[in-house]
């Protein structure tokens, strides 16, 4: 045989051979024949799985709202689906075959990142970090607005296969805009609301003046006396809502503040005596909400109110404790001490006739709590009290 | 139009005297074989008619036949066309590639 006619024979088998070869990578082979057999080759239910998968995860991709690419790891484009394309086509600033398959995506992002965009910044930083193998999954929200429109997206960065990343980019202008409106209709309802407690709280001081102005047209001490009780109380009323509105959350008040503000007031308020009574305070910030606050708050102004009229009775000074604690049990307990001259002997505080104190009883049933009052030297009143819990 | 082979005229008049010989093998009703079978019916009834000679072997009650034509896989198509001899292997599906074993023009008749 000449050496070119073995050549030919070469040539001839190797176009066979590559023949064989594409049959079989094609899934077109049925057997192999041996030398004293054949060997069906039974792939095709595997296969056949096996390209539904595929074509499941072509389609998918392709289906998918999110702007999609698959980066490889020195960040190369290997795929994209077809929201990705269409976006690029109407958006890329220069020239969309700089996003397409084959791409650097490292290499389009660094113009933003020249030009200090913040969210370029901080998406190539993601990306780099899931690249590197320091993150597995990095999620940004960033504004990226056109000249039309503003536009939101959320992008996230997740690792895939030996090193590389799958980048979506979802749009979610409508949530950002739907939130924006709800955050400027809760702003709008905070501003109302501390609107709504200010008219509140000037309303009552209003009926707290007017209170004052009638008491001063009355001779009668008693009469005076009794103005005097009311003015109190609507007072006391009136600033937990001046409270509430220099509150941020304009729902609840931190009490131990309250206590002092409260204190402070009835010591102006009643001059004379109360200049003579030293007022030590204990208090541990409570926060309770208005609905709690307001009779809680009215018991304290009695308590106190009671032992500056009361307790201190012949007496050149005396000294009073109020203390605000929150209890391991959750509990609350309002404290009010005085080391005057006790109740009466063998009275009982709750038959007492004097509406300050039948005050305190009613209040306290409304909120749950119990009274216990002591007398050593003094007089003292607990009210505990479990504060019902913030809805969630 | 219709291809017409370059053959001497009286061989169109005769169609006993074939220019194609084909030999198709298979395994048994496996899918890529049935499919090679309706390829090939098709591409007989369309480009060939009589003016061809075929023989199906089935490889799985006579593989010697294979071993010989050195086909080592299945479906396999051998083409003995004007002295050559080509095989093509697969279900037969690309119509072009066996349409240049039978030298024939590709496209529809």
């Amino acid at each position: 045989m000449s050496d070119r006619e073995r050549i030919r024979k070469l040539q001839e088998q190797l176009a066979q051979a590559e023949g064989v070869i594409e049959a079989l990578r094609s899934h077109q082979v049925d057997a192999i024949v041996g030398q004293d057999d054949v060997a069906l080759v039974r792939l095709r239910e595997a296969e056949d799985a096996w390209r539904v998968s595929e074509d499941l995860n072509r389609r998918t991709l392709q289906a998918l709202p999110a702007h999609i690419v698959v980066l490889d790891q020195q960040g190369r484009i290997i795929v994209v689906n077809e929201a990705w394309t269409k976006f690029a086509r109407r958006n890329a600033a220069g020239d969309s075959a700089t996003v397409a398959v084959g791409a650097n995506y490292l290499e389009a992002c660094r113009p933003a990142v020249a030009a200090h965009d913040p969210a370029a910044v901080a998406a190539l930083a993601g990306i780099e970090a899931v690249l590197g193998g320091r993150q597995e999954q990095v999620t940004l929200e960033y504004p990226c607005h056109s000249p039309q429109e503003e536009r939101w997206f959320l992008m996230t960065v997740v690792a895939f296969g030996a090193g590389g990343a799958v980048i979506t980019h979802l749009n979610i202008t409508a949530r950002k805009q739907a939130e924006e409106k709800l955050h400027a209709s809760l702003h709008e309802k905070e501003v109302l609301l501390k609107e709504i407690h200010h008219r509140v709280k000037n309303n009552l001081q209003v009926i707290s003046s007017l209170i004052s102005l009638q008491a001063d047209n009355l001779t009668d001490e008693r009469q005076r006396d009794l103005f005097g009780d009311l003015r109190d109380r609507v007072r006391s009323m009136a600033l937990v809502h001046e409270k509430l509105y220099e509150t941020a959350n304009l729902a609840r008040i931190e009490f131990a503040e309250y206590v002092r503000h409260l204190l402070h007031y009835l010591w102006r308020a009643h001059g004379s005596v109360a200049a003579a009574v030293n007022l030590k305070l204990d208090l541990q910030p409570v926060w309770l909400s208005a609905e709690t606050a307001v009779p809680c708050g009215l018991i304290l102004n009695e308590l106190a109110t009671n032992a500056l009229k009361h307790a201190f009775r012949g007496r050149a000074d005396g000294e009073m404790m109020v203390a605000l604690q929150r209890r391991k049990d959750g509990q609350v307990s309002l404290q009010v001490r005085d080391n005057g001259i006790g109740l009466p002997v063998g009275s009982d505080w709750r038959q007492s006739r004097s509406l300050g104190l039948q005050l305190v009883q009613m209040l306290s049933v409304q909120l749950h709590g119990t009274v216990a009052v002591r007398g050593d030297g003094g007089t003292e009143f607990e009210f505990i009290f479990e504060p019902p819990k913030p809805p969630s | 139009m219709k291809p017409r082979t370059k053959g001497p005229k009286t061989a169109a008049r005769a169609p006993k005297a074939t220019r194609h010989r084909l030999q198709l093998f298979v395994a048994g009703t496996e899918p890529n074989s049935q499919l090679a079978r309706e390829n090939l019916k098709r591409i007989i009834a369309a480009h060939l008619k009589d003016n061809c000679e075929l023989a199906i072997v089935d490889v799985l009650k006579d593989f010697q036949t294979a071993l010989a034509a050195n086909v080592l896989v299945t479906p396999a198509l051998v083409v003995d066309a004007a002295g050559t001899r080509t095989i093509i292997f697969g279900n037969l599906t690309e119509i072009t590639k066996v349409l240049a074993a039978l030298r024939l023009p590709p496209g529809p008749p």
